[in-house]
């Protein structure tokens, strides 16, 4: 049967080249006589496709579309591993169901839940050349052009025909693929950046490279790549209801294509985050398989959850459809922040870690300029900062370099919305430095561009556990040891280690710490903490930026309010902070807290206390942390009856992942000394 | 599992990056998104396509853009990058300017720094020029230095 469907194909293709052959031969056009031999007698079809238009209908390589159906069904390709990833559908036995939310994506009624209905749908629309419309620009394409993945695997399985010729019309599909090339795809990690809080936990994205040919011997610049992005599609501005929906899955997310000097400006420029790249060891197959399934996901919509199906897990969805060998998605735990997504990559084996690549932002570029600076030239930068002097002169190159970046980053505002003081300094300052000649960013370059020793994927990991021993003295109430355990799921505080983690934040995600008394051995809550992010912002020479903290949650109250008793609500904080060290942390603070919180025990439910607090915070080297600090703390209107509470604490890493934890607490009502093991997984 | 507002809005926003974008009148106004949420304004769009799709949709073109095909990537180009591109073009040196000389086909991208950093007067003649403005300054003072032969996509 085989035999015969073959012989159908070559006599159907050697009566096409011979109509050609004829046509050319009795027209006025001629081949070179060589290559007309050539192909009538080894059947070779592009040279003449070319010749004549019309006759390239007959010599494109389609399959027989019913011979396809037929193997597609005795294969059982509809439940076939790779038909269920491009639909993402999961099956528990016949029971299917598909993530794909968006309608467009099944040309089938029941596609999203029939895989073989949506299989035999495609074949058919496939044969008939059918035209669909994109859900977006609301644009026919032929069914062919909007599913090149679904027409790779079925030319992979259904006898191997050749499906890139039938893409050749699809302008559209074809645009893409010139733009994005498949050099190489990156995961990319734009760093942790508290002073706005949505980039806190940092993001991660998609980079797809072109082939560039290096023409001179500069740096080949990727601000022509694209950035892949999976974002969600907000329908509503209300802060309120945005949280809610975006919860609940009541955004619709996209995946998007951007430019990636648009990419670099926005996280670069725009919100200072630096810019860590992980090649991805794919196959060319791998990295056309992802190209052409990303085409199709551009008209899926998908529900867009924050947890567990949030950007970062649908950047590595695409990869897992594009390369399955790798299994990225398998044992990923539900709660993913973005640099999760880079450690699952990097664990899998998909990252070539001998070539990560690293962009600074643009305030790590201002800092190094600055701290390249000689004395005079720092002196020279502080004179001229902002560039509010109406004459630039008596500078040098390096230094008016520094401010010309440091303006930019402090204005790019006014620079976007043209404010016309705003530009009018530039302009000044910049030709002023045209008017000067200088090899110093020539030399320069490299150290600017230089990668930092400890990288984002090399911290700790995101989620801890202490499990340890204390000793609690309460005032007036009990003395007893304790078993305490406590889990947090991310992010960071100042006394886990810092390799790999944005030295002056703490970021803390949902933390339960437990005591278990040995009286009745009950389990007590200590804390609860739902977010707590505190950002020790080391002040000057180059930048002035407060201490704030802000921390919601429970905690327990241990003064004469009530004595031991669960309070929640709110704690912010605000104050002043320095480093004192280049290489290491010697960072002491000093900052005022209020806390509002509403504790049952308590008379009034709601309460309020506030504090002065100063500290130092330690961390060495080897990675040791040390912190201490006093607070002087008042309660309500209680004014003269302030007193003092000191905090110490130690961290001792044994690894990355393991360390113990001591710290201790006294107040006139309650002293505290505690050890535990830090696990950090 | 649905997890906490607050932690949820954090890494939320952080991907929700273009909600709502103003589209300035030059090409695809690709600058002003830069300015985020920080400017809700209403789009005048023709289709029911969420703006964001518009323009970085994956099966989008530039189909969102008023020129042709091969200017809007120049324009789009300037647009985002014109600030970087000016400081670069007065130091004679960097990154934007290999990419416009990518863009533009030239072969030497130092050939194309010089001539940006000599004629930078004339190119940025005016402390707030449009993106048809600054290219032209550009694409003249590479025929006045004679460098059209080196720069094919010009």
């Amino acid at each position: 049967m085989a035999f015969l469907i073959k012989l159908k194909r070559i006599s159907y293709k050697a009566s096409a080249h011979a109509y050609s052959f004829l046509t050319i031969f009795l027209s006025k056009k001629r081949e070179p006589v060589g290559s007309l031999f050539f192909c009538v007698f080894f059947f070779c079809s592009s040279a003449f496709a070319q010749v004549e238009a019309d006759q390239t209908e007959y010599l494109k390589l389609e399959p027989i579309w019913s011979d396809v159906l037929k193997q597609s069904n005795q294969k059982g390709l509809a439940f076939d591993s790779e038909w269920l990833q491009l639909l993402h559908m999961t099956c528990s036995g016949s029971d299917c169901k598909s993530l794909e939310d968006g309608i467009q994506f099944f040309i089938s009624k029941e596609g999203r839940k029939n895989p073989k209905q949506e299989l035999e749908a495609t074949i058919k629309a496939f044969e008939n050349n059918t035209l669909l419309t994109m859900n977006a620009a609301k644009v026919q394409q032929n069914a062919r052009c909007q599913y090149p993945a679904r027409l790779s695997f079925l030319a992979k399985h259904t006898g191997g025909w050749s499906y890139q010729a039938l893409l050749a019309g699809c302008k559209d599909y074809q645009n893409y693929r010139e733009k994005l090339g498949t050099e190489v795809i990156k995961l990319v990690f734009s760093s942790y950046y508290l002073n706005n809080p949505s980039s806190a936990f940092g993001h991660s994205f998609l980079k797809v490279s072109k082939f560039r040919k290096q023409n001179d011997h500069s740096v080949k610049s990727d601000l022509l790549d694209y950035g892949i992005n999976y974002a969600a599609i907000p329908t509503t501005s209300n802060a309120l209801l945005y949280g809610v929906m975006g919860m609940v899955g009541g955004f619709r997310g996209e995946y998007a294509k951007i430019p990636y000097y648009f990419k670099v400006r926005e996280y670069s420029d725009y919100e200072s985050r630096d810019l860590w790249e992980y090649p991805l060891k794919l196959r060319e197959s791998e990295k056309n398989l992802f190209l052409e399934h990303l085409w199709e996901m551009g008209q899926a919509a998908f529900d867009y959850f924050y947890f567990d199906e949030n950007c970062s897990y649908y950047i590595l969805r695409v990869l897992d459809v594009a390369a399955p060998r790798y299994k990225v998605l398998e044992g990923l735990p539900p709660w993913i922040i973005p640099i999760d997504t880079i450690k699952q990559a990097i664990q899998k084996g998909m990252v070539d870690l001998d070539h990560i690549g690293f962009r600074p932002s643009l305030s790590t570029i201002v800092s190094k300029r600055y701290n390249l600076l000689n004395d005079d030239e720092k002196s020279l930068f502080h004179e001229f900062r902002g560039l509010e002097k109406s004459q630039i002169k008596g500078i040098t190159a390096p230094a008016l370099d520094a401010v010309l970046d440091d303006f930019d980053m402090q204005n790019l505002d006014g620079l976007i919305k043209k404010d016309p003081s705003t530009l009018k300094k530039k302009h000044v300052a910049l030709l002023t430095r045209s008017q000067m000649e200088s090899d110093h960013e020539k030399k320069i370059a490299g150290i600017l561009r230089r990668k930092p020793s400890n990288a984002p994927h090399e911290s700790h990991e995101s989620m801890r556990w202490t499990l340890g021993y204390r000793g609690l003295d309460l005032e007036n109430s009990f003395k007893e040891h304790q078993g305490i355990l406590g889990v947090r799921v991310a992010l960071h505080d100042f006394l886990d280690p810092v390799f790999g983690m944005p030295t002056y934040s703490r970021l803390e995600m949902m933390l339960a710490e437990f005591y278990i008394d040995n009286k009745g051995h009950r389990i007590h809550l200590e804390r609860l903490r739902l977010v707590g992010i505190e950002a020790r912002n080391s002040f000057g020479p180059l930048w002035h930026k407060p201490l704030w903290q802000i921390d919601m949650g429970f905690d327990r109250i241990r003064d004469p309010r009530c004595f031991n008793c669960l309070a929640g609500g709110m704690i912010g904080g605000i104050g002043i902070s320095k480093n004192f060290t280049k290489s290491f942390v010697f960072q002491p603070y000093a900052k005022m807290n209020i806390a509002l919180q509403y504790a049952d025990a308590i008379e009034s439910g709601f309460t309020y206390d506030y504090w002065g607090e100063a500290g130092l915070r330690v961390n060495t080297p080897s990675d040791f942390n040390f912190m201490f600090a006093s607070q002087v703390k008042f309660y309500e209107d209680r004014f003269k009856e302030f007193y003092y509470r000191h905090l110490v604490g130690i961290q001792l890493p044994f690894s990355k992942n393991l360390g113990i934890r001591l710290q201790g607490v006294k107040s006139p009502y309650e002293f505290q000394a505690q050890a535990a093991i830090a696990y950090y997984h | 599992m649905r997890k906490l507002l607050i932690s949820c809005a954090i890494f939320m926003m952080g991907s929700m990056a273009f909600a709502d974008k103003f589209v300035g009148p030059a090409g695809c106004g690709l600058g002003q998104m830069l300015l985020g949420g920080k400017k809700m304004q209403t789009l005048a769009s023709t289709t029911n396509a969420s703006f964001y799709s518009q323009f970085f949709g994956i099966t989008s073109g530039t189909s969102g853009c008023k020129e042709g095909a091969s200017s809007a990537e120049l324009n789009n180009f300037l647009d985002v990058n014109q600030y970087a591109l000016a400081t670069e073009a007065s130091k004679g040196e960097g990154e934007s300017i290999q990419t416009l000389a990518e863009i533009l086909g030239c072969s030497d991208s130092a050939n194309l720094a010089k001539v940006l950093k000599q004629g930078y007067s004339s190119i940025f003649h005016a402390p707030s020029l449009s993106v048809e403005e600054i290219g032209s300054g550009i694409l003249n003072q590479i025929e006045a230095n004679k460098l059209q032969g080196e720069c094919t996509r010009v």
